[in-house]
C-alpha cells in the first residue's frame, strides 16, 4: 500500500506537467489572441500590449518563463482583468464554487444514494420505477432548464428564496436553489450507479449467507451490501467532485454566483492564456487528487483489492 | 460661465445648453420639489459584466466606461440629454479660430483625498496614456493632439513603410500648463470632435502619485483616489461594486444619489428576475427570448443607439470584386422583415451606415428593389443567379446573428436565385478570419467612439485597420482627408455625406442592415435618466423619486 501510494504521488507532477504543457501550446496556437478585438488595435499599440505580457518573446522562452513562474506558484497577471493576478482571481472566486459545490455534493449523495439503494433492494417495485424515471429526467433535462424553472417557482411565484446573488457561507438562502440545480444531474447518476451496484451485490453468496444467518434487512443492506454497492459510485465521485467543486458556468450565470466556473469558460473565450492555465491547473490538481483518494478508498471498501 | 461661441459652433453642430445663467440647465434637469429627500437615494443597476478595471485610461468597454463616469471627470462632461460638451473640471475654454489651439481654464477642484487637482495632473495623466509601457489600447483618443501619436509609437515602424517614428520626446507633444489652472492643447490638425474626446475616459485625469505607489492595483477601493461625483467603497469580484457619494467632488451639492450598486450579471434572464422582484432599478438590456413580454411592461424603454449592423464583402476575390454583384445583393434585402419579424425590439432598418446624428444627414442608400437587383446580377453575368459561384457568409456564433443571416440568405435565394451557405465561428476565430480576409461575406457591427460621423466613415479608408474588406478608393480617402481638414461644420458634414454616398450607394464594400437600439427596463422611481443616442447616463443627474 505504501509503495503503491508513493508511486501514485510521484506520478502526480508528471501528469500535471503533461496537462499544463498541452494546454499551454493548445491555447497559444488557437486562432485569435488576447488582444484581437472587434475594434482593431493599431499594430504599434498591439505590440506594446504584447510586450507588457511577454507575448512578443519566442514561444520556447514564453514556455520557460511560464514554467519558472509556475514552480514559484505564480500564475501571472490576467490579460483581461487588469487589476488582478490569476492567483488573486482563483483565491477570490474558487471559494464560492467550493462552498456551493460542497452543498451540492452532500445533496447529490443523500438523494442519489438514498434513491439508488432503495431502488436496488426493492427491484421492480413502484419505488424502483418511480425513482429511476426521475433519475432519467434529472440526467436528460439540462441545468439551464432546471435552474430557471426552480428560480421561477421558488423565487418569483412562491417568493420563498432569492432568485440570484451570493452572500458567502452565511447566505445559505442564496445557495439552496443553485446547489439543488447543480446537484440534480449528479444525484441522478449516483442513483443509477448505486442501484446497479446494489443489484450486482445483492445476489452474491456472502449476502445470501448474511440473510441465512437471520440478520435483519437493515443490517444486511447497510453493513454488508452497501459497501459493495458503493464501488461504482465511489469511482464516479472522484472526477465528479472535482467537477462540482470547480463550478459550473451555467449555474453560476443563472444564479449570479461569483465562482470559478465562469472564469474557466470566459478565459478560453477571451484567450486569457494565464487565466486558462490557472483554472486548468486547479481542475487538474483536484481531479488527480480525488482520483488518488478514490483509489485509496477502494482498498477499504473492497477487501479483495490488493495494492502491489 | 462664458462659452466661446465661435469655437463651439466649429466644434459641434449639436444642440447646446443655453449659455444663459451659469448652470441654469443643471437646475432645470433636477427635481421639481424636495420630495426626493424623503427617500433613500440608493440606485442599483445591472452593469452587464464584471468590470475589467476602474482605471479610466486602460479600460475599453461599456460597463467600465459607466463606472468611470461615476468616479472620474475629465475637462468636460456630457450633457445628459444632448450629449453636448458641458463644463467639467474645465469651467470654460476657448478655441483658436483655426481650430488648432484649445485653452482650458480649470476650476479649483480637488481629488477625493483632498489634494488639489491642477493642470499638471492632466499633463501627467495624458503622458501616462501615451507612454508605451502603459500599453493603453485607447491611446489613439489622444492622437489628435500634436505629436501624441509619434510619442505613443516612439521607435516603432511606420505603417506605410517610410521608416520609424522618432524616439520619445515629450516636449514635442502639444500640451502645456502655463499655470496651475490653465491647460493649453495644440492639435495636429483641426478636430471637430476634440471636446467630445475630452469627455472620454481615456482623457480623464488619474492621481499619478497613487498610480505610482500601487501600480496596477491603484483602482482597488482601499487605494483609489478619484475626482468624480462618486467613489468606489467596495468591490466584490463578480458580486457587486458599490460607490458612495464623493463629498469632495466640486459639484457635490448637486449630486443626489448617496449610493450606487453596480451588479455584474451577464445573463439577462437573471437580471430580469431580479428586476421583477424589485431588487434592481435599471437594466440596460432585456432577455432576447422575453422581448415580447418585456415590451408590454410600463418600465420598458427603447431608443436608437450609436451602432450599425452590417455585412462586409471581401472585395478582393470574385464574385464580390464586381461592384454590380455587391449592389445586387444590397438591393435585394428587405430589411423591414428582419427588424420587424426577427429582432422585434424596434431596431431601425437601414440602407445607410451612420446612425442618425444631430447636424448630419445620411444619404438614402439603396432601398429594397428586387427588379433592379436582378438586372444588375444579370449584367454581371449571372442571369437568375445561373452560374453564380458557391459563396459563404461568416458570422460569430450567436443565435441572433444566425437568425438574421438565415433570413438574408433566404431573401437572396428567392430574389436573386443564388445560394449562399452559412458558416459560424467562435468570436476570436471569427475576428481572426475577418481581419485576414479569410471570408467572402461576413457579419459585422460598429459602435461609434465619439459623436461624429467620422467615427463610422474613417474606418473604410485604404489600409485602415478596421476596413477589413480589402476595399480601396482614392476618392473616398480624399474625402475623408478633406473632412478632417475642414473647420466649417456644415461644409464638413457635406463632405462626409459624399463619402457615405460612395460607401452605401455606389461602391458597397458593405451592406448596411440596421441601426442598433438600446432597450431595457427602468423602474418608475428612477428620475434623471434621459434618452440619448449613446446611452450615456451620468450618475450625478440621477435621483430616486418617492413611490406611492
Amino acid at each position: 500500500m505504501g509503495r503503491y501510494l508513493l508511486r501514485r504521488v510521484i506520478q502526480v507532477p508528471i501528469v500535471l506537467w503533461i496537462l499544463v504543457t498541452a494546454t499551454f501550446f493548445l491555447m497559444r496556437y488557437t486562432p485569435g489572441g488576447p488582444f484581437d478585438m472587434d475594434k482593431q488595435v493599431d499594430p504599434a499599440v498591439k505590440a506594446q500590449m504584447e510586450a507588457k505580457y511577454n507575448l512578443d518573446k519566442p514561444m520556447p522562452v514564453q514556455y520557460g518563463l511560464f514554467l519558472w513562474d509556475l514552480v514559484r506558484l505564480d500564475l501571472g497577471p490576467s490579460f483581461k482583468n487588469k487589476t488582478m493576478t490569476v492567483n488573486e482571481i482563483i483565491a477570490a472566486k474558487a471559494p464560492a464554487s467550493a462552498v456551493l459545490g460542497l452543498y451540492a455534493v452532500v445533496i447529490a449523495l443523500v438523494l442519489g444514494l438514498g434513491a439508488g439503494v432503495v431502488a436496488g433492494v426493492r427491484q421492480n417495485s413502484v419505488f424502483d420505477y418511480g425513482s429511476m424515471t426521475v433519475a432519467m429526467v434529472g440526467l436528460a433535462v439540462p441545468t439551464f432548464v432546471v435552474g430557471p424553472l426552480l428560480a421561477l417557482v421558488f423565487g418569483i411565484y412562491l417568493g420563498w428564496l432569492p432568485v440570484a446573488g451570493y452572500e458567502g457561507m452565511d447566505g445559505l438562502r442564496y445557495l439552496v436553489l443553485p446547489a439543488f440545480t447543480l446537484a440534480l444531474p449528479f444525484a441522478a447518476r449516483i442513483a443509477r450507479l448505486a442501484r446497479a451496484g446494489m443489484l450486482e451485490v445483492i445476489h452474491q453468496d456472502y449476502i445470501r449467507t448474511a440473510w441465512a444467518k437471520g440478520l435483519s434487512e437493515q443490517v444486511v443492506v447497510l453493513r454488508h451490501a452497501l459497501r459493495g454497492a458503493m464501488l461504482p459510485v465511489v469511482s464516479f465521485l472522484g472526477p465528479a467532485v472535482a467537477q462540482i467543486l470547480t463550478g459550473s458556468l451555467v449555474v453560476e450565470q443563472i444564479f449570479g454566483i461569483p465562482g470559478i466556473g465562469r472564469e474557466f469558460v470566459q478565459g478560453a473565450t477571451n484567450r486569457d492564456y494565464t487565466l486558462v492555465m490557472g483554472t486548468v491547473i486547479l481542475f487538474g490538481v483536484l481531479l488527480v487528487g480525488f482520483n488518488l483518494l478514490v483509489d485509496i478508498l477502494y482498498g477499504f471498501l473492497d477487501p479483495r483489492i490488493r495494492y502491489a | 460661465m462664458r462659452l466661446a461661441p465661435l469655437a463651439l459652433l466649429l466644434a459641434l453642430a449639436a444642440a447646446l445648453p443655453a449659455p444663459a445663467g451659469a448652470e441654469d440647465w443643471k437646475a432645470e434637469l433636477g427635481p421639481e420639489d424636495d420630495a426626493w429627500k424623503k427617500v433613500e437615494q440608493t440606485f442599483v443597476f445591472n452593469n452587464g459584466a464584471e468590470p475589467e478595471t476602474l482605471d479610466p485610461q486602460i479600460m475599453t468597454g461599456v460597463p467600465e466606461h459607466r463606472l468611470a463616469m461615476a468616479c472620474f471627470e475629465g475637462l468636460v462632461g456630457h450633457h445628459p440629454e444632448t450629449l453636448a460638451p458641458v463644463p467639467g473640471i474645465a469651467e470654460r475654454w476657448t478655441v483658436s479660430p483655426d481650430g488648432l489651439v484649445y485653452t482650458f481654464h480649470l476650476r479649483r477642484s480637488q481629488w477625493s483625498d483632498g489634494t488639489p487637482l491642477t493642470a499638471k495632473d492632466f499633463l501627467a495623466s495624458w503622458r501616462r496614456v501615451l507612454e508605451p509601457k502603459t500599453a493603453a489600447q485607447y491611446a489613439y483618443q489622444l492622437y489628435p493632439v500634436k505629436g501624441a501619436e509619434a510619442f505613443n509609437k516612439q521607435g516603432a515602424d511606420k505603417p506605410d513603410g517610410s521608416g520609424k517614428y522618432p524616439p520619445a520626446d515629450w516636449s514635442s507633444v502639444g500640451v502645456r500648463a502655463p499655470d496651475e489652472h490653465t491647460l493649453v492643447v495644440t492639435l495636429e490638425r483641426p478636430c471637430a470632435y476634440f471636446l467630445d474626446l475630452c469627455a472620454f475616459e481615456t482623457l480623464m485625469p488619474v492621481p499619478m502619485a497613487v498610480v505610482e505607489q500601487h501600480g496596477d492595483r491603484w483602482t482597488r477601493p482601499e487605494h483609489i483616489v478619484c475626482n468624480g461625483p462618486f467613489k468606489p467603497v467596495e468591490w466584490l469580484p463578480n458580486q457587486r461594486v458599490t460607490f458612495a457619494k464623493n463629498p469632495r467632488y466640486w459639484d457635490a451639492g448637486y449630486v443626489k444619489l448617496e449610493k450606487i450598486v453596480a451588479l455584474p450579471y451577464e445573463d439577462m434572464e437573471t437580471a430580469y428576475k431580479l428586476f421583477q422582484q424589485g431588487k434592481i432599478d435599471w437594466m440596460d438590456d432585456v432577455p432576447a427570448a422575453k422581448i415580447d413580454e418585456c415590451k408590454r411592461l410600463p418600465e420598458f424603454y427603447v431608443a436608437p443607439y450609436f451602432g450599425s449592423y452590417f455585412y462586409r464583402f471581401n472585395v478582393t476575390k470574385p464574385p464580390f470584386d464586381d461592384v454590380r454583384v455587391r449592389r445586387a445583393l444590397a438591393l435585394s434585402i428587405d430589411r423591414e422583415v428582419i427588424t420587424r419579424d426577427i429582432l422585434k425590439a424596434g431596431q431601425v432598418p437601414a440602407t445607410h451606415f451612420v446612425p442618425p446624428l444631430p447636424g448630419y444627414q445620411s444619404p438614402r442608400g439603396l432601398a429594397y428593389d428586387r427588379a433592379a437587383a436582378r438586372k444588375l446580377l444579370a449584367e454581371a453575368g449571372y442571369p437568375d443567379g445561373k452560374g453564380f459561384p458557391k459563396v459563404e457568409l461568416l458570422y460569430n456564433t450567436l443565435e441572433a446573428h444566425k437568425l438574421v443571416a438565415e433570413n438574408v440568405v433566404q431573401q437572396w435565394r428567392e430574389n436573386l436565385g443564388i445560394t449562399v451557405s452559412l458558416r459560424n465561428s467562435e468570436w476570436k476565430v471569427y475576428l481572426n478570419d475577418v481581419q485576414h480576409l479569410q471570408y467572402q461575406l461576413a457579419r459585422a457591427a460598429w459602435i461609434g467612439d465619439y459623436l461624429d460621423p467620422n467615427t463610422f466613415l474613417d474606418m473604410f479608408v485604404t489600409g485602415g485597420g478596421n476596413n477589413q474588406t480589402g476595399w480601396s478608393n482614392a476618392r473616398y480617402d480624399a474625402l475623408i482627408a478633406q473632412a478632417a481638414a475642414e473647420v466649417d461644420a456644415k461644409k464638413r458634414a457635406a463632405v462626409l455625406r459624399q463619402a457615405e454616398e460612395l460607401l452605401v450607394e455606389q461602391e458597397l464594400p458593405i451592406i448596411p442592415v440596421y441601426i442598433y437600439v438600446k432597450k431595457g427596463l427602468l423602474a418608475d422611481k428612477v428620475a434623471g435618466i434621459h434618452e440619448n443616442v449613446r446611452a450615456l447616463h451620468p450618475f450625478q443627474y440621477i435621483w430616486i423619486e418617492p413611490t406611492d
